[in-house]
């Protein structure tokens, strides 16, 4: 992770624990390793920040948790969406991606003028 | 990289299942949570170190480097650990919070149910607390509007009602003050801001519509500005030039009149209005919430333009008030002792006017509500008596109800409900009861309260402030959440307290009855104390009123018409205008058919008006000025002691023939005659008035006897005498008429009479004087009523309660009975048992309610004419009656009792 990796949003990883439990039900782990192959290890994040957002997410009533058993059979603790976790999912993407397209219109322009 | 969940299909889950609504999850939160939480977190950042340490190795990495990159990457661990368990907590509360509320709402659901399974339960409880609550509620609002709340003006602490004070000369502590005294105290006070003076004043309107006779008030330019601190709405307030002896006549409207009069049309300032014939200038409208309680209904007021010498008011002449504001700070005794040695400055300096006199400060709102101060709180009391009884049947009901329940309650504590789940239950039953007939009653206050506004006795102060507001609504919810929560406490605690698990095994019979029942003993006992201590306490009201309605009034007012006329100097000049409007009026309503005499008097008996003078007695010597004597002197046309029938007692009436003729004679009345002239026969006797050095004597021609002219109680009547109209005319008058027709239709008759005679004059007050008599009783008739009402709620629901717990223990003990009967006693032995055994707690009952009304009837002393506030003909009278209903009320379930076939009962049971 050098230089040109980028210090996350303050607001972006929930949306981003939000993603990456929309595939299916994951441990903390699970989601870190997502996390890091989706963006290619572009985005910085200490992994340990994870797990405070996946606890306040879950007392938010977004995501909910339960004990089970892992691949290698260890006891882990899984987390998955709620219903309320896919509505707010929607509506973050969808405001994410009008403020991404926004910046990225206002920035093109700026660069044509 | 979804999960294998359950390696080799040992099961879907394994842990602890959902979290959100598993119980046991629940409990291993509520003990130990702090720990079992600690030990998750530390679990699941173990859980991503080893993985992240596995992957590593397996990459290729040693492992101890390794370990360093996997800790590198995660962060400050313990930061981690400590921000998890803060949030655990937090989520904890959220939790707590949730769990709390669905338990609520658990309670009230289960409440709801119960009580729309027993409908006739819910409906009589909610029907008591309503009326206890209602009642307490609507008497509280009247209450606190004129007791408690301050008066509307800014810093109404510092208002203060300022008196003259007579005592020291045998007068009364707050007689009336004359303008230069006024003045006096003003000039030379340092611990009063500001003091106004105000009198009466109003007229009759004329150029607005039709005549209208308008109550008002003349005041003094400080007493809006300084004294009060109220502003006009529209145009301007008194300045300093408009009351100035001499100054221009102007007036300010109160928001009523201005509506009534000009429909609201700010554009009346500045233009004229006819008062008595004389034209003021409009200047100003005041606020709309302006309705000062001291001079309740003035529509207009005018300004005093008083000169320092101006001495028509004063000692014995209702006509000037002073209220002061004290300045900022000054505590009321230094103002006391101040105005004291004003005072006493005052009559030093002009000891033939003042000598023995100085003044009486009274804070206005004590002033103001003083009178009513000890019916009101009696009403209250009451209210708040009907509520305890209300509130007692509550508590009875739920306990009887507990006890029929103890079976379903049994198997709800078996399956797990703890004996505080049982209680908060049962709690929230009460509570829930307690609400609806709270919010009931509430709703019946608003009504409630308008009704009493209405029906307050005329000349209430403050009425018109008393609304149901904030205030009275906080008091509600203050009551309804007691009575809830206290009276449902005891009956929840009972319930479930004791041994639900033997009523299981009992087979859900009604166990612990005997604990049951001395606890349902004392309620019934409660509510037959506190029906007791209302009873007697309406009892003594009725017979005051009773014997305040047998007062001889020494005049007759069946059958008579009153009005008063009011005949202003601008058409009205002098005292023969004034005689001669009246010598026609009196003979042409005579003249109307069914009339049978007309008169006219200054100072109709009860109707608030009054005047004296001071006079000396010929050939006695004149009293120093200190204790010079005063008499009512009024003012009569020669019909109108006949008319009210006013009995001459020696010598003769005023005649026609008096009217002009020397000598000039008076006709005194019997408290006169018996004071001054007790041992001699006062007839021929010479009085003069006014000043003792230039006597002007009249002569004294006849007795007649006293009558009620103070109201109905002791001290009715004063020193008075009667002299003829024409003697001394004035511009206000009573008539009166005695008729034999319907009063209401001769009214209409009267009225187009006087506008024949002159269209710009208005009768007022006319009614029917046995209303006026009745309105001498309206404070008295308003408060027994009221509690007469109170009483006998609480009778009926004393009498409730007392068979519903008759009627319980006679079911519940059926088998009994049934083998009494078997073993030869006959039905009525057990159903007088059972009479008897109620009678207990009605006697134990009235014992205590007894002692308790011995000590509270005393408060109600100044409120009892002709009867002794522990009056034992009242007492026995009401103990007998509520002991002759108990024993109708227990006599139902013991008929039932002695009914009871004996076979039947022991073969079901």
């Amino acid at each position: 992770m050098g230089d040109s990796s980028l210090s996350l949003l303050r607001g972006t990883l929930d949306l981003l624990i939000l993603q990456a439990l929309a595939t299916g039900m994951k441990h903390g782990y699970a989601v870190s390793e997502w996390l890091e192959a989706t963006t290619d290890g572009t985005l910085l994040l200490e992994e340990g920040t994870l797990y405070p957002a996946l606890h306040r997410l879950e007392r938010k009533g977004w995501i909910e948790a339960e004990w089970g058993l892992s691949d290698n059979n260890r006891r882990a603790k899984y987390y998955r969406l709620t219903g309320a976790g896919r509505r707010r999912l929607r509506e973050e993407t969808a405001l994410w991606s009008r403020y991404a397209e926004a910046v990225a219109k206002a920035i093109s322009s700026g660069r044509a003028g | 990289m979804e999960p294998v969940r359950g390696g080799g299909g040992q099961g879907d889950l394994v842990g602890e299942g959902r979290l959100s609504d598993a119980p046991h999850k629940r409990l291993r939160r509520i003990l130990g949570g702090r720990r079992a939480d600690h030990e998750a977190v530390d679990e699941e950042v173990r859980f991503h170190l080893e993985r992240k340490v596995e992957k590593l190795v397996a990459a290729g990495m040693s492992e101890g480097a390794a370990r360093e990159e996997a800790l590198r990457r995660f962060g400050d661990v313990e930061a981690v650990k400590s921000a998890l368990e803060r949030e655990s907590e937090r989520r904890e509360g959220k939790m707590r919070m949730t769990d709390f509320m669905d338990r609520m709402r658990q309670d009230v659901a289960y409440a709801v149910r119960q009580l729309t399974r027993s409908p006739g339960f819910t409906l009589v409880t909610v029907a008591t607390l309503t009326l206890g609550i209602g009642a307490t509620t609507a008497i509280f609002s009247v209450v606190d509007g004129i007791l408690f709340r301050p008066l509307p003006y800014e810093e109404p602490e510092e208002l203060v009602r300022v008196w003259a004070d007579w005592s020291e000369r045998g007068g009364p502590e707050n007689e009336w003050p004359n303008f230069p005294n006024l003045w006096n105290l003003r000039e030379r006070s340092r611990s009063f801001e500001s003091l106004g003076i105000w009198m009466g004043g109003g007229g009759t309107v004329t150029g607005v519509g039709t005549a209208e006779q308008v109550a008002g008030t003349s005041v003094d330019h400080h007493l809006f500005a300084d004294v009060l601190r109220v502003e006009p709405a529209i145009g301007r307030g008194f300045l300093p030039d408009d009351d100035r002896p001499g100054a221009a006549a102007t007036v300010l409207l109160s928001h009523g009149f201005w509506q009534r009069a000009y429909g609201g049309d700010p554009s009346v300032v500045g233009s004229a209005l006819t008062l008595d014939g004389d034209p003021y200038t409009i200047i100003g409208v005041m606020p709309e919430d302006f309705r000062p309680s001291f001079a309740p209904g003035a529509e207009l007021w005018t300004t005093l333009r008083m000169d320092i010498s101006d001495h028509a008011c004063g000692r014995g002449n209702a006509c000037l008030f002073g209220i002061a504001r004290l300045g900022d700070g000054v505590p009321l005794a230094t103002a006391r002792a101040e105005a004291d040695q004003i005072g006493r400055l005052r009559a030093a300096e002009d000891p033939d006017a003042n000598a023995g006199t100085s003044w009486t400060i009274v804070p206005l709102q004590d002033d103001l509500v003083g009178p009513s101060r000890e019916g009101l709180l009696v009403l209250m009391g009451a209210a708040v008596c009907v509520l305890l009884i209300a509130c007692v049947n509550q508590a009875n009901l739920l306990l009887a109800r507990g006890t029929s329940r103890r079976g379903e309650l049994a198997v709800r504590s078996a399956v797990g409900a703890g004996q505080r789940r049982i209680v908060s239950q049962l709690l929230t039953e009460s509570l829930v009861l307690a609400l609806l007939g709270g919010a009931v009653g509430v709703a019946g206050a608003y009504l409630l309260t308008d009704l009493l506004v209405t029906l307050a006795p005329p000349g209430t102060p403050r009425i018109e402030e008393v609304s149901v507001d904030g205030r009275v609504l906080a008091f509600a919810g203050a009551v309804t959440v007691a009575a809830g929560l206290v009276f449902g406490l005891f009956p929840a605690l009972r319930t479930a307290g004791g041994q639900l698990h033997d009523t299981l095994r009992e087979g859900g019979r009604a166990g612990g009855a005997a604990g049951g029942m001395r606890a349902r003993n004392v309620l019934v006992g409660a509510q037959v104390a506190l029906a007791l201590v209302l009873l007697v306490g309406s009892g003594l009201l009725l017979r005051s009123l009773s014997n305040l309605r047998a007062v001889d009034l020494g005049f007759d007012p069946d059958g008579v018409l009153a009005f008063q006329v009011n005949l202003p100097p601008a058409r009205y000049e002098d005292g023969a205008a004034l005689y001669t409007f009246h010598s026609v009026l009196e003979e042409r309503l005579a003249a109307l058919p069914g009339v049978t005499s007309v008169g006219a008097t200054s100072n109709l008996p009860l109707a608030g008006f009054n005047s004296d003078v001071s006079f000396t007695i010929e050939g006695r010597p004149v009293p120093p000025p200190d204790q010079s004597q005063a008499v009512w002197f009024r003012r009569v046309t020669p019909e109108l002691l006949g008319t009210l029938r006013i009995p001459v007692l020696r010598g003769r009436g005023i005649l026609p023939s008096d009217d002009a003729q020397e000598p000039r004679v008076v006709v005194i009345n019997e408290t006169f005659a018996a004071r001054y002239f007790p041992d001699q026969d006062p007839i021929g006797q010479r009085l003069s008035f006014g000043d003792p050095a230039d006597p002007v004597w009249w002569d004294i021609v006849g007795v007649a006897g006293d009558v009620k002219h103070f109201g109905l109680r002791a001290g009715g009547e004063r020193v008075a005498l009667y002299t003829s109209y024409r003697r001394a005319p004035l511009r206000t008058m009573f008539v009166v008429l005695r008729s034999e027709r319907d009063l209401a239709a001769l009214a209409g008759e009267v009225r187009a009479k006087l506008a024949e005679l002159d269209p710009n004059l208005a009768a007022a007050r006319l009614e029917p004087l046995d209303r006026y008599v009745s309105g001498a009783l309206g404070a008295e008739r308003f408060l027994s009523g009221l509690l007469a009402m109170f009483a006998a709620v609480a009778l009926l629901l004393a009498v409730v309660g007392l068979y519903g717990v008759v009627s319980y223990s006679v079911n519940s003990r059926l088998r009994e009975m049934g083998v009494r009967l078997a073993m030869g006693a006959s039905g009525g032995r057990v159903g007088s048992r059972v009479v008897l055994g109620s009678l207990w707690v009605v006697g134990a009952g009235l014992a205590v309610g007894g002692l308790v009304a011995v000590a509270l009837t005393p408060l109600m002393e100044s409120l009892l004419f002709g009867v002794s506030a522990t009056d034992p003909f009242t007492f026995v009278v009401v103990a007998v009656a509520l002991t002759a209903a108990a024993v109708l009320a227990a006599t139902l379930p013991a008929v039932k009792a002695a009914r009871v076939n004996p076979v039947e009962v022991l073969r079901t049971e």
